[in-house]
């Protein structure tokens, strides 16, 4: 698969997703295989199209470098998962938007988990809040699979509204805090390692998507 | 001439042509420009990429997508024309000069890119998904940017309004932005930087083109979207986003770096799409007025590259950071060492890249709201023996106007600013422009206020407010009503 149609740069902005939607993730050993297939997979889609893929070369070395037997579990435990007031990185949004930034906690958890729940998805496992990085994502994923599906079907109006959802919602939530996020995984990680890498490719991914959503809707429909 | 070790220079050769550009280390590979997919193969194990393509026949985004593939930021890729660099004096000099710059390349943020889908038509935009071309935009590093004091340079300069004040924090729309640069030099503390044309990369070709030609050179700065045409032999062209921001700081640079005359040139014969031809002009005019009062040869500095560059280079101290914040005063300074020296007396030109404040006594309350919104630090206060003075040091000004619209007296004329060169301003230190006696008050003996400040409720309140105003005289704050 190649990135010379809409359609392809669709899929491949929803696996993308989808991908890191997983990797933010508790690390099992179910979970890490599917993420290796997967980003086999993405990288024959034609990333290199677009300049996040410096990042994820990166990533995928950093995949690469992990012993055949090692677990990321210390490691995601240690950055994301240690308890409230011990995490180094809480990976959900209303830590960033909570306080300090002068948002509201529960309306930023409330708006995520609707939409989440507008396009039939729901938080799976009882320790992930609705509000979590990968449930962000996934949001993300599909809307970007509803504009895949407007570009099959034909129908123009399904991937403007998509494509307008996905700008509001990068807009409204991740672009937002992934770059506090990002910066206390890099401080905590010294950018090194797979958490390092992918929270580099994740940021450099959300900040090419909004540009991309801008650029794109102003081409095909003259939209700002 | 050899390319860098670690550089790959790859030269597009279209099929049955002879090879107009064969330069030592440089690879020549039929038809790069349609298969730009033969760059991996060619740039392994190599720190940098320079590539040499015919204009109009390949895809950029093809070639950034290669690029990518191969391991290389396409941001600090050079693509050099080819017909522009066989037509040049030395195509050696000028893949050299390239070189040294993609060396100099410091990395790009994911911010510091921006899709720009392409215009023309082509078989893949008619059929499918047009790849969009990556151009690189400016950043603003907050840490040193200073909004938050007040200043908003970049908002007065920018020509697409793509920059805002938000909560004393510079909010930079990355859409709206068409990149010109004029940001870049014009923001007083160097907090904005395009990553494909920092100071370190200009230098670093213009140093290259210099040392690297056995005869003096000539630089032009030349707009990337436009095409700078034939030039007399000597001249050697180093692009920049637009000629807009070629301040006469960056003007004068290259004589200050060896090269015997320096130029920037409009980027189509129309005038620029940005409406900026004004600025490169004005730097130009300055430039050449400053070298002439000084008695130096102001026809080094041209607004065209039809003559050959001066045959010999000025003889003129060379500068550690000539296109650094302060560059401009160190620049005036250097030059005037090779003139006529500092007593030319001040050149009032709207080019300058320095200036002078001027205060009006009658008016200023020395409330100081200069001095904080001031990013270099030219203004200054300082208080002692029971006053309190307004101070200036010209060798830190680059004229940015923050102060004027900051002042709250700017109604009254309290404050001027004068975009003049005055080389014995710059070389006087730092100077009191006005200062009053500091009320004491009566009480604990603190400082009240300046008696400007005073003077200045004092009016504002009238007559009928007088006892009050004997009071506040009196006592400090902390004392009124103790």
């Amino acid at each position: 698969m190649t990135t010379e149609s809409w359609v392809e740069v669709a899929q491949l902005r929803r696996g993308l997703y989808r991908f890191l939607g997983g990797a933010f993730q508790s690390p099992n050993e179910e979970r890490m295989e599917a993420l290796f297939a997967a980003a086999g997979y993405l990288d024959t889609m034609g990333i290199e199209a677009f300049p996040y893929y410096l990042q994820w070369n990166a990533l995928l070395a950093a995949l690469e470098e992990l012993p055949e037997d090692a677990s990321l579990d210390g490691e995601y435990i240690r950055l994301f998962a240690s308890g409230v007031e011990r995490t180094l990185c809480p990976p959900t949004e209303a830590f960033y938007r909570g306080g300090a930034e002068g948002g509201d906690a529960a309306r930023v958890t409330a708006d995520v988990q609707r939409h989440t729940l507008s396009l039939g998805l729901s938080t799976t496992g009882a320790a992930e809040a609705p509000d979590h990085i990968s449930s962000e994502l996934e949001v993300m994923s599909a809307l970007c699979a509803r504009e895949a599906t407007g570009w099959t079907s034909g129908v123009t109006a399904d991937v403007e509204a998509a494509m307008r959802d996905q700008h509001r919602f990068l807009l409204a939530h991740p672009a937002v805090w992934l770059p506090w996020f990002a910066a206390r995984v890099r401080d905590a990680t010294g950018g090194e390692g797979v958490y390092g890498a992918l929270v580099d490719f994740c940021h450099g991914f959300v900040v090419h998507d909004v540009a991309y959503l801008e650029a794109t809707r102003a081409h095909l429909w003259g939209t700002t | 001439m050899g390319n860098d070790v670690s550089t790959a220079t790859l030269i597009c050769r279209e099929t049955g042509d002879a090879a107009a550009i064969e330069a030592v280390g440089a690879v020549v590979i039929d038809d790069l420009c349609a298969r730009p997919d033969q760059i991996g193969s060619h740039a392994a194990d190599v720190d940098h990429l320079v590539l040499v393509l015919h204009r109009d026949r390949f895809a950029l985004a093809d070639v950034q997508t290669q690029c990518r593939a191969a391991g290389f930021d396409p941001l600090g890729v050079p693509i050099l024309d080819y017909e522009d660099t066989s037509a040049a004096t030395s195509s050696d000099v000028v893949l050299a000069a390239a070189a040294a710059r993609a060396a100099a390349f410091g990395g790009s943020t994911p911010e510091e890119s921006k899709p720009v889908f392409p215009q023309r038509m082509t078989r893949r935009s008619l059929l499918g998904f047009p790849r969009p071309e990556y151009v690189a935009v400016p950043s603003v590093d907050h840490e040193t940017c200073v909004a938050t004091d007040g200043c908003a340079a970049c908002v007065a300069v920018c020509p697409r309004q793509a920059y805002s004040i938000s909560g004393g924090r510079v909010v930079y729309d990355k859409a709206t932005c068409e990149p010109c640069g004029v940001c870049v030099t014009a923001c007083p503390t160097g907090a904005i930087r395009n990553p494909a044309v920092t100071p370190d990369q200009i230098r670093a070709q213009i140093e290259v083109l210099v040392s690297a030609s056995p005869v003096p050179v000539g630089i032009a700065y030349v707009c990337r979207l436009g095409r700078p045409g034939a030039a007399a032999p000597g001249w050697y062209a180093v692009e920049v986003p637009c000629t807009g921001m070629t301040t006469a700081t960056w003007l004068l640079a290259p004589l200050l770096l060896g090269a015997s005359s320096t130029a920037a040139l409009p980027c189509t014969a129309a005038g620029c799409t940005l409406g900026l031809d004004a600025l490169a002009g004005k730097a130009v005019r300055f430039a050449q007025e400053l070298l002439g009062t000084l008695g130096l040869d102001g026809g080094v500095v041209r607004a065209s590259v039809d003559e050959e560059p001066a045959p010999h280079a000025l003889a003129v101290a060379p500068l550690d950071d000539p296109f650094g914040v302060h560059g401009g005063p160190e620049t005036i300074l250097a030059l005037a060492a090779a003139g006529a020296g500092p007593s030319i007396g001040a050149i009032d030109h709207d080019g300058s890249p320095v200036g002078v404040i001027e205060v009006d006594g009658a008016a200023c309350t020395l409330c100081m709201s200069c001095v904080s919104i001031c990013p270099t630090g030219a203004l200054g206060h300082q208080e002692g023996d029971g006053e309190l003075a307004l101070t200036f040091d010209a060798a830190l000004c680059t004229a940015c106007g923050q102060c004027v619209p900051g002042c709250p007296e700017l109604r009254r004329g309290a404050i001027r600013l004068h975009t003049r060169a005055d080389p014995e301003a710059l070389v006087a230190g730092r100077r009191t422009l006005y200062a009053t006696e500091t009320l004491r008050c009566e009480s604990c003996g603190g400082s009240i206020a300046p008696t400007a400040t005073m003077d200045r409720i004092g009016a504002m309140l009238g007559d009928e407010y007088g006892a009050t105003l004997a009071y506040l005289k009196r006592f400090c704050m902390d004392c009124r009503g103790a």
